[in-house]
């Protein structure tokens, strides 16, 4: 017997044969629990992930995550109510831009007429070590039915967006919902954070589920809503790599 | 523009499947779901660490949580006293449904760490350098110690071809 029959007759026993691939999405859950350093069993095979929230909690924590615009039609997403914060000490904002908020809510973005705002302490820090950037939402106007969007485009986007990435909902504790960042088209961070101290539950017309991948802008570090922030869909994913174009 | 993808989910995907064959060549299913959570939690923890190539870099440290992992039901197992304990078949002793109990057997017969590095070489498919940074020894004596250990498995099933001749 050679080297190769032996090893040949070992692969034909070996155990992980008819291992099935993991999930692409489920992987992504995995990797990112890590990275909060919040072990997690692979949902797919003997286990599933704990129910961290109620169903309503999760409603009104993502739709301060996907804020719509309150501007009026034809508008171009604006400044809603979400402003930055830097959470803890040495970690970077993650958009690349310069952090001057101290660790405080700033006011780069100015809230649209009708729309109030109120401070919010900063987010709790977490164990985790990597690089964050907190979005917080404070809060926003009552949703006008009749406000109608126009669909996103790539011009608008590019212009104002400095952060876009690809994220997946983590983790929802309260009225702060955690996500995973797997690709960004600008900007950098390993996980946004978003507080949502809204009192309206609905914003943005889903219900966000953990472990769902979202598209999610930002301009001047808010989020950006009236469909430029949303489930990872074909068409808003072709708005985000027309608007980021290979240079 | 194809979206980058951040540094260490990249590499953690890509780490991801031969991390859980590994597992699952070596432990339970329920254990293995564990102890793949586990891995990437240390892998994370010790991002700065990781090699360029880090597939064997990512065994050891699975192995480490493995080794952890065992210890601590070793140590329940006792706290216990589990009676299901007394009926636990012996450590090595192949499945119902093993595809190759002759081979099974012959493994079972060779020192645990021998035993390790045969599998490392035919099903993780590492060259002795590579298996030397999963145990942690040099390369130089993983090469010895595999090819004593080849030979010892050759033999052990010659021997049990031997004696199923008519």
């Amino acid at each position: 017997m050679t080297d190769d029959d032996l090893r040949d007759r070992m692969r034909r026993a070996d155990p992980a044969a008819s291992l099935r691939p993991m999930p692409e999405d489920e992987a992504r859950r995995l990797v990112a629990g890590a990275a909060l350093e919040v072990p997690v069993a692979p949902r797919f095979s003997s286990r599933r992930l704990p129910v961290l929230v109620g169903a309503a909690a999760v409603i009104a924590v993502v739709a301060g995550v996907l804020v719509a615009s309150g501007g009026g039609s034809g508008q171009a997403p604006g400044p809603d109510v979400a402003l930055p914060t830097s959470t803890e000490p040495g970690l970077e904002n993650g958009s690349g831009l310069p952090d001057n908020s101290g660790g405080r809510p700033t006011t780069s973005g100015q809230p649209r007429p009708g729309t109030s705002t109120s401070q919010v302490p900063p987010p709790a820090p977490t164990s985790s070590e990597g690089r964050k950037t907190t979005v917080a939402v404070l809060t926003e106007a009552p949703v006008d039915p009749e406000v109608r969007c126009r669909k996103p485009e790539a011009a608008v986007l590019q212009e104002r967006a400095q952060m876009a990435f690809e994220a997946t909902v983590l983790r929802i504790e309260g009225n702060v919902v955690t996500l995973q960042v797997h690709r960004a088209w600008t900007g950098e961070a390993d996980l946004v954070e978003v507080r949502n101290t809204t009192n309206s539950p609905v914003l943005a017309g889903f219900e966000p589920e953990i472990g769902r991948r979202y598209l999610v802008a930002a301009s001047d570090l808010q989020v950006m809503g009236c469909g430029y922030s949303g489930l990872d869909e074909p068409d808003l994913r072709a708005v985000y790599d027309d608007a980021f174009p290979k240079r | 523009m194809e979206p980058r993808q951040t540094g260490f989910e990249a590499v953690a995907q890509e780490l991801i499947e031969p991390l859980r064959r590994y597992l699952a060549r070596r432990t339970d299913a329920a254990t293995a779901d564990d102890v793949l959570s586990e891995t990437l939690l240390v892998a994370w923890r010790r991002r700065d660490e990781m090699p360029a190539e880090p597939l064997a870099w990512a065994y050891a440290v699975a192995r480490n949580c493995l080794a952890n992992a065992d210890r601590t039901r070793r140590r329940q197992d006792r706290l216990l006293v589990r009676i299901w304990q007394l009926a636990r078949p012996p450590e090595h002793a192949p499945a119902r449904d093993d595809p190759d109990p002759g081979l099974a057997r012959a493994l079972a017969r060779l020192s645990a760490a021998d035993a390790e590095l045969m599998r490392l070489w035919a099903w993780e498919e590492l060259g002795p350098a590579e298996i030397a940074q999963v145990v942690g020894m040099s390369a130089n004596a993983v090469s010895i110690r595999l090819h004593r250990a080849r030979r010892k498995l050759k033999s052990l099933l010659d021997e049990q071809a031997e004696g199923e001749r008519p």
